[in-house]
């Protein structure tokens, strides 16, 4: 169908009314509610153990990948793709992780006949590739880390280009992210020992032990631009988001806007990132990463090629729905707004919620989801991929959900967010939600003065405080009385045992909150 | 009565729960460490709850098996000391997995003779690895688990004999001499 706006030119739109998601959790559920609203039918995927998962039954068609290895179920494109056809879906929206970043996925999207919800192949594999999207920055005068990114991998020429950056100096895994392969070295004897596990590393997790060296920035922030660029080359950006607060390389406080910037450095960045997006034909959103330092100066980190885990503040202080804004895209709309159009309003915090132990080295943990709190909270978000009852295993990734939060200003979102972890609870085993509220409580974070090294460095600070007996006092009370039967003991004089009223069986006895009107 | 709350052993004893003749609350009274303490609990829901005391502002507390969030703080109460997750020095020598993981490598069996560092286990839970290495120089007696198996967290591994009489020089297993 063609379409004509008014004064403009006719551009053809490929209607898409049927999307498959090669994803899970709650970023398949974030895709299913936006389709839902568009009137399109959904098909989603799962795994066995995954039956009762949200994901696995919200969707219009459900389909089971089976059991075993994420290689065979969701990284298994030729079965996805099956699938697809056999559905006849329009496209296939990819998430983010899994497959969403892999080019020869995408080409095979294409070549069955669909339409990926992303950009092309070709600049998949140009902005995945650490080195040769450095190599691509150079030309278009981007900001670079003093680095070495080229080919010669051996270790004296490695060694010698650390000595020519000067330590401190940071290896990376070229081929992948997420923290593996990553290695900051101070001092040149620590070198060797540091290459080495890295390149280790590296190979486990991605399959290729290239690495790159760049100068190390102390006090670094990490400010990304969302980009988005739709197929009449047209490329817009709205605004960035400052994702500083990582463990472990993980993020898990993201916020915007970021208090780095004042207006010129955020257009600055802004259009860079607008720049960048324009000049390798991109196709879809995507968010560039720029590492700040106390200087002001920014440098090109790398470009996700994907919708990011951290969107939903995006669209709280824009207001608008970045996956209808990427099925439309895919369709073939141009923009129907302009940048000005774009505002940023108010402040939004995300924080993730990982099933770990905080307080010992972030071990993962596991159980079944006893309760989610869900008061009604007006300018609360709660994307979430588990429910009751759902178990929590360590074949997926730790993350359980994200509590997104919209203030007037900083301040606000800060005392709201404290709100929100204290009320959309999850119950039943351990997860950050305390580690996060020592983070929010933390005069520094208060100040906005963070970096990406804010957890390391007050990491005593962040340590739990011990119990005083009262706060024992009070949990034990509320668990013994849930948990009654733990009270009955047989042929012990020193317990009491429980005593059961007749009056819980009587109906009367169980109004509660009635008044005598 | 002992109980764990956060890993931490607690004494509690006299613990007498009364049902309210006027609503759905429950008095309960109960020694914590050698101090008494009041409250009136009213579980408001199956999951939620409400704990009253005496003067003070009401605390909040959402309630599961073991798992007790009040106030915003998380407490994991159990009555016996289970002892699942000892401490890291307890790792080092009963030879532990410290969480949730799925053995990757191993790389000793019984009867080998291994130093003190030496990588033992290779786990591997969510595409990072751990190493577990021999916390002093022995000899493996047992190995619990095979390449590939989901193992729970706080479980033995293997059993390390350590190597007797290091100054008087004699070795069991191969020797390295």
């Amino acid at each position: 169908m063609t379409f004509k706006q008014r004064g403009g030119p006719e551009y053809s739109l490929k209607n898409i009314k049927k999307i498959l998601i090669a994803n899970r959790a709650e970023m398949a559920i974030r895709i299913i509610k936006t389709c839902k609203e568009m009137g399109i039918e959904t098909v989603s995927l799962f795994t066995t153990i995954e039956q009762n998962y949200p994901h696995a039954y919200q969707a219009d068609y459900n389909v089971s990948l089976g059991d075993g290895p994420l290689s065979q179920t969701y990284l298994n494109m030729d079965l996805i793709i099956q699938i697809a056809l056999q559905f006849q879906v329009d496209a296939i929206h990819p998430g983010y992780g899994l497959l969403s970043e892999n080019p020869l996925f995408a080409a095979k999207v294409h070549q069955a006949g669909l339409l990926f919800i992303g950009p092309s192949p070709q600049v998949m594999t140009l902005m995945g590739s650490k080195l040769e999207s450095k190599k691509k920055m150079e030309m278009l005068n981007v900001p670079l880390i003093p680095g070495y990114h080229g080919d010669n991998q051996e270790y004296d020429h490695l060694l010698f280009q650390a000595h020519q950056i000067g330590f401190p100096v940071i290896i990376k895994a070229s081929a992948g992210g997420g923290g593996k392969g990553m290695r900051v070295v101070h001092q040149y004897e620590d070198f060797k020992q540091a290459l080495e596990s890295s390149q280790s590393e590296a190979m486990k997790a991605f399959g290729d032990d290239v690495v790159l060296i760049e100068k190390y920035i102390e006090s670094p922030r990490h400010i990304e631009v969302q980009v988005f660029a739709d197929q009449h080359s047209n490329v817009l950006h709205f605004f960035e988001r400052e994702c500083s607060i990582q463990r472990r390389h993980q993020k898990i406080i993201e916020e915007t806007p970021s208090s780095a910037l004042d207006k010129d450095l955020r257009n600055k960045i802004c259009a860079t990132a607008v720049h960048i997006t324009k000049e390798i034909g991109y196709v879809g959103a995507g968010t560039i990463e720029f590492i700040m330092g106390p200087d002001k100066n920014f440098y090109f980190l790398e470009m996700n090629t994907r919708l990011q885990v951290e969107h939903p503040i995006t669209e709280m202080v824009t207001g608008f729905d970045l996956v209808k804004l990427q099925i439309q895209v895919a369709m073939g709309h141009p923009f129907h707004f302009s940048q000005e159009q774009i505002r940023q309003n108010g402040h939004a915090l995300e924080v993730r919620y990982y099933a770990e132990d905080a307080d010992n080295s972030f071990m993962p943990s596991t159980g079944t989801v006893e309760f989610i709190g869900n008061q009604g909270l007006h300018w609360c978000r709660h994307d979430l991929g588990y429910e009751q009852n759902n178990v929590m295993t360590i074949n997926f990734d730790p993350m359980i959900s994200k509590l997104v939060v919209w203030g007037q200003n900083r301040s606000e979102s800060i005392d709201r967010m404290k709100q929100a972890l204290k009320t959309q609870i999850i119950l039943g085993f351990k997860t950050n939600r305390e580690y996060l509220l020592r983070i929010l409580d933390h005069k520094v974070f208060r100040s906005g003065q963070i970096d990406t090294h804010f957890v390391q460095d007050y990491k005593e600070d962040l340590i739990r405080k011990e119990d005083g007996s009262e706060q024992l006092a009070q949990a034990f009370a509320a668990w013994i009385v849930k948990n009654e039967h733990e009270v009955h003991q047989v042929g012990t004089s020193q317990t009491s045992v429980a005593i059961d009223s007749k009056e819980t069986s009587n109906p009367w006895s169980k109004l509660f909150g009635f008044r005598n009107v | 009565m002992k109980y764990q709350i956060n890993g931490e052993e607690v004494e509690i004893d006299g613990i007498h729960i009364q049902q309210s003749k006027a609503d759905l609350s429950k008095r309960v009274t109960f020694k914590l460490n050698g101090k008494d303490f009041e409250f009136d609990v009213n579980m408001i829901k199956d999951h939620e709850g409400m704990v009253h005391s005496q003067g003070k502002k009401k605390v909040t507390a959402f309630v599961g098996r073991s798992h007790v969030i009040a106030e915003g703080l998380d407490f994991f109460i159990e009555k016996q000391i289970v002892n699942k997750m000892k401490k890291a020095k307890d790792y080092a020598q009963g030879m532990l997995s410290p969480m949730p993981c799925r053995i990757f490598k191993l790389l000793a069996k019984v009867g080998d003779s291994v130093i003190q560092g030496q990588t033992l286990v290779i786990l591997e839970a969510m595409k990072m690895e751990h190493t577990i290495k021999a916390s002093c120089d022995g000899i493996i007696k047992s190995v619990a688990f095979k390449e590939g198996d989901l193992i729970e967290g706080g479980v033995e591994l293997l059993e390390l004999v350590p190597h007797q009489n290091k100054e008087g020089g004699w070795l069991w297993g191969k020797s390295e001499l």
